[in-house]
């Protein structure tokens, strides 16, 4: 391969994170960048997720997914790099510092050879196997992204009568587009004792659309043939049992990073986000390949996950300058009920990094949450954050943590609720 | 008028296929029908998809004999009709004395089977080959026989096949009454009535219903429930047997194994149940299996779950096959059939044939015999979408519609054409893979709901089993 065929960044998806982190690459001259994207369009999961709430954090805009992903392509457009549609990216391999990019589309298996490749691929809903949910397996069991895809980009309305399954915010946006639909919401289940989304829209949400929110309640059993007929809900404090008539089961939310391609690229992944495993520049474990957006973590709003692409952009920018340098990576475990922190380390010596950067998550909810660092038993930071929910973004602000000196990679950060 | 055939097979299980089949190559009118609309709908895809060797059946029955006429056969035509095999062998794990003590009469079992290289292992020699499994082991026995196939292709070639040859598929056609007329049976269906000279009872689950409607009251099927649960492909690593148990007095145990698509399968748990329909998995079975896996092998339990499901064993109140020629009635009975179907399906089919020179019918084979090669839906062979040669055939190779498994847009077409179209989103994920990964749909339902929509003629709604609103199916 000559060297006129070598892309400077070769950008993995074409959702909000990928977006950013090439209209963040565009800044430098005489760059050539490549967005490879699975679907036919560029845009990602915004283009059907037709509510408002998109872009408020990088563009200073309150918009619509749609108008979200058409403003964020039309940025692209601006910055001028090549895209390719329809094309999948099968692995990744590395030679010399030099990324080998395989690849099925209709044009055939081409490989194309890049310095920097940045993956994001964005995340998934968890499905009804794998919560274990038990019962039948007839049709009508969708998760929030099929639903969205199907009622607003087909123009197909999957059912008559809904449960959904999950309280987290986008299981209010499934309500939202359940509504537009016109199928009936029939019960939302919550096994916690409450909402995972923020309490005025859960309640507002059941006024408006009138609708029952079952908190403590588990799913113990789907009924249908061809079709769901009813599933069948336990309340766990009364061992209560009901039967619920519906058509159609929304398991929503519970959120994993999409890292089969990471996994095929035998990239480390973090076993507590389930993501691709980074470090605060958003760099994987191979040099020169970064990742971002929410294959790092469960999803995070789509203002966030574009706020990572431009800087895992602006990183591959130095990266390509040779302004990186070499760091330590200072491992941050984190201690029950906190689930996860990510990045999941510090560097040093330390770097600037930016503030919406590091975000943990909770396991289950915590009142008059103080939460602490200690680095060799000492605390290096402390704050206390009030209520903490399960599935809500909470900013960690690592700035002001008061690092060590002479810190380095056999010492931990232990990160614990007091 | 009435249709009429020389032979009408009721059911389009796996044996009901491999009959039709078998019997597509003599010069005879062959009907398969079934209360489905898609041949292999029920137990034949809902099971562990391991070809048995046959070393533990109960030697000297019908069951011992036709498994291992079946795993031969099945073998013969795996390449000529497209099915993946992978003989990765077995390996049977002692955890306990009881079951050490009890190896060698079931190398003494295997060699009355036929199966003469079944070796017993140390735990030293297990764990070398087997480093995953949990602790604990005290021995085992390696069957290098047992392999691993694909349980949705099969019956789908062999009924695709016998299609081509000649073979008459009536899906969607539910048996209700059965009358005998002078010479033939008239079949009452919800499709009109059905003629035939002889008739195969292959009905699987409801092969009893059948024999009391022909008459007889020889055995009543009572679903044993299998619970099973699919982990994700990172697990497929951890192993490179089928790593069996050893039946007990209690027990029969939960097997961990490959699957063809790569992924690792944990299972079966064991329910005698009542309802013939009732496929549900339950919150106390799939925990029974975690539970299983915390000895077996305590790794996979991090392995994220890709699917769960559960099949029905048409189990009897006899321990062997229920078969029975009635040359008198003209009536062959092919029932009880109970976890060994696709091994035996075969060699079921080919004793069918050899007992029908004891019955009114000439059997003359037809000229322009042929199998039909099914497209390789396995991962360790090439796929579509992996073949450039294919693409720049037909672009639409190159087009992936669900991720996941890596399936094409073409695959997808493919499968709504040709002699025995998939007519449901099932046929489609039967015949293709797709919407079986990680997602499970996610990303890829609504796209394909679209496509089959335009491929079959059929409404979006309808496909997802609404046929208009508030009119539930």
């Amino acid at each position: 391969m000559s060297e006129q065929n070598i892309w400077d960044i070769l950008i993995v998806g074409g959702g909000p994170a990928g977006l950013s982190a090439a209209i963040a690459a565009s800044e430098r001259q005489n760059t050539k960048v490549l967005i490879c994207e699975r679907e036919e369009v560029l845009g990602g999961i915004p283009r059907h997720s037709d509510h408002t709430g998109w872009g408020t954090r990088d563009l200073r805009w309150n918009y619509s997914g749609p108008a979200y992903a058409k403003k964020l392509i039309s940025l692209v457009q601006k910055s001028g790099p090549t895209i390719h549609i329809g094309t999948t990216i099968l692995k990744i391999e590395t030679k010399d510092d030099l990324h080998d990019v395989h690849t099925v589309s209709p044009q055939g298996i081409q490989i194309f050879r890049a310095r920097v490749v940045i993956i994001a691929t964005g995340c998934r809903e968890s499905t009804r196997h794998s919560r274990l949910l038990p019962g039948k397996r007839p049709l009508g069991i969708f998760n929030t992204g099929a639903l969205q895809q199907f009622v607003h980009s087909k123009g197909i309305s999957p059912g008559t009568r809904a449960v959904i399954l999950g309280s987290e915010h986008v299981s209010f946006s499934a309500v939202m587009t359940l509504k537009k639909a016109g199928i009936k919401i029939v019960a939302m289940i919550e096994p916690d004792a409450y909402t995972h989304s923020f309490s005025p829209v859960s309640w507002l949400f059941q006024k408006w659309y009138n609708f029952p929110v079952l908190l403590n309640n588990r799913i113990v059993g789907i009924n249908g043939d061809s079709r769901v007929s009813s599933i069948k809900v336990e309340d766990m404090l009364t061992h209560q049992k009901n039967e619920i008539q519906c058509d159609t089961l929304i398991v929503s939310g519970d959120f994993t990073p999409e890292v089969t391609l990471a996994i095929n690229s035998n990239l480390a992944i973090d076993p507590a986000t389930k993501g691709v495993f980074i470090d605060s520049m958003l760099q994987t474990d191979r040099k020169g390949i970064y990742a971002c957006g929410n294959v790092l973590h469960g999803a995070e709003t789509g203002d966030i996950a574009a706020l990572e692409g431009r800087w895992a952009g602006g990183n591959a920018i130095r990266y390509l300058d040779h302004q990186m340098f070499e760091a330590q990576k200072i491992r941050i475990s984190c201690e029950s009920p906190i689930a996860w922190i990510s990045p999941g380390n510090i560097l040093s010596p330390s770097q600037t990094v930016p503030a919406f950067l590091y975000t943990m998550h909770v396991n289950q909810r915590v009142r008059n949450a103080v939460v602490s660092a200690r680095c060799n038993g000492e605390i290096i930071w402390k704050k206390n954050y009030g209520t903490l929910t399960p599935n809500r973004r909470i900013p960690v602000p690592v700035r002001n943590w008061k690092i060590p000196a002479g810190i380095s990679s056999r010492d931990l950060i232990h990160l614990s609720i007091e | 008028m009435d249709t009429q055939y020389d032979i009408v097979i009721v059911g389009a299980g796996i044996v009901g296929c491999a009959i039709a089949l078998e019997l597509s190559r003599y010069n005879i009118t062959v009907a398969l029908v079934d209360s489905r609309s898609d041949v292999g709908a029920v137990t034949s895809k809902a099971n562990s998809a391991i070809l048995h060797s046959g070393f533990d059946a109960p030697p000297h029955s019908i069951e011992s004999l036709l498994v291992q006429k079946g795993y031969k056969r099945f073998n013969e035509y795996c390449s000529s009709l497209g099915l993946p095999i992978e003989k990765i062998g077995g390996l049977l794990i002692a955890w306990d004395q009881e079951q050490l003590q009890s190896l060698p009469t079931i190398i003494e079992k295997g060699r009355k089977n036929g199966q003469n290289n079944l070796v017993i292992k140390t735990p030293q020699e297990i764990y070398s080959v087997e480093p995953n499994l949990g602790e604990g082991v005290l021995g085992g026995i390696l069957i290098p026989d047992e392999s691993i196939t694909c349980t949705f292709t099969a019956p789908i070639a062999f009924a695709t096949t016998a299609v081509v040859n000649g073979v008459t598929w009536r899906g969607g056609t539910q048996v209700q009454h059965i009358k005998k007329e002078n010479n033939f049976y008239r079949l009452a269906t919800n499709n009109g009535s059905i003629q035939c000279r002889i008739l195969i009872n292959a009905a699987g689950l409801y092969s009893d219903e059948i024999d009391r409607m022909v008459g007889f009251d020889r055995f009543t099927v009572t679903p044993r429930r299998g619970e099973f649960i699919i982990l994700d492909k990172e697990a497929r690593s951890l192993l490179s047997h089928i790593i069996l148990p050893i039946p007990t007095k209690i027990t029969k145990g939960v097997l961990i194994c490959p699957t063809i698509f790569g992924n690792v399968l944990l299972g079966p748990t064991a329910d005698n149940i009542l309802d013939k329909n009732d496929t549900s998995t339950t919150i106390e079975g799939l925990e029974n299996l975690r539970m299983k896996a915390v000895q077996l092998m305590p790794k996979i339990l991090n392995v994220p779950i890709t699917t769960t499901y559960s099949g029905l064993r048409a189990a009897t109140e006899h321990s062997d096959y229920q078969l029975f020629f009635e040359p008198q009635s003209s009536y062959i009975c092919v029932g009880g059939i109970r976890s060994t179907g696709m091994s035996s399906s075969l060699g079921i089919a080919e004793f069918v044939v050899e007992h029908l020179s004891e019955f009114d019918l000439k059997l003359e084979n037809k000229i322009n015999w042929a199998t039909v090669k099914m497209p390789n839906i396995a991962e360790s062979i090439e796929r579509a979408s992996q073949s450039s040669e294919k693409i720049k055939g037909h672009s639409n190779y190159g087009k992936i519609v669900c991720h996941c498994e890596q399936v094409s847009l073409r695959e997808v077409e493919l499968a709504c054409e040709g002699p025995l179209p998939a007519r449901s989103l099932d046929g489609v994920r039967r015949r293709t893979r797709a919407m079986l990964g990680r997602c499970q749909g996610f990303y890829c339902l609504p796209n394909i709901v679209d496509i089959c929509s335009h491929q079959m003629n059929k409404t979006p709604e309808i496909l997802l089993g609404i046929e208009e609103k508030g009119n539930i199916r």
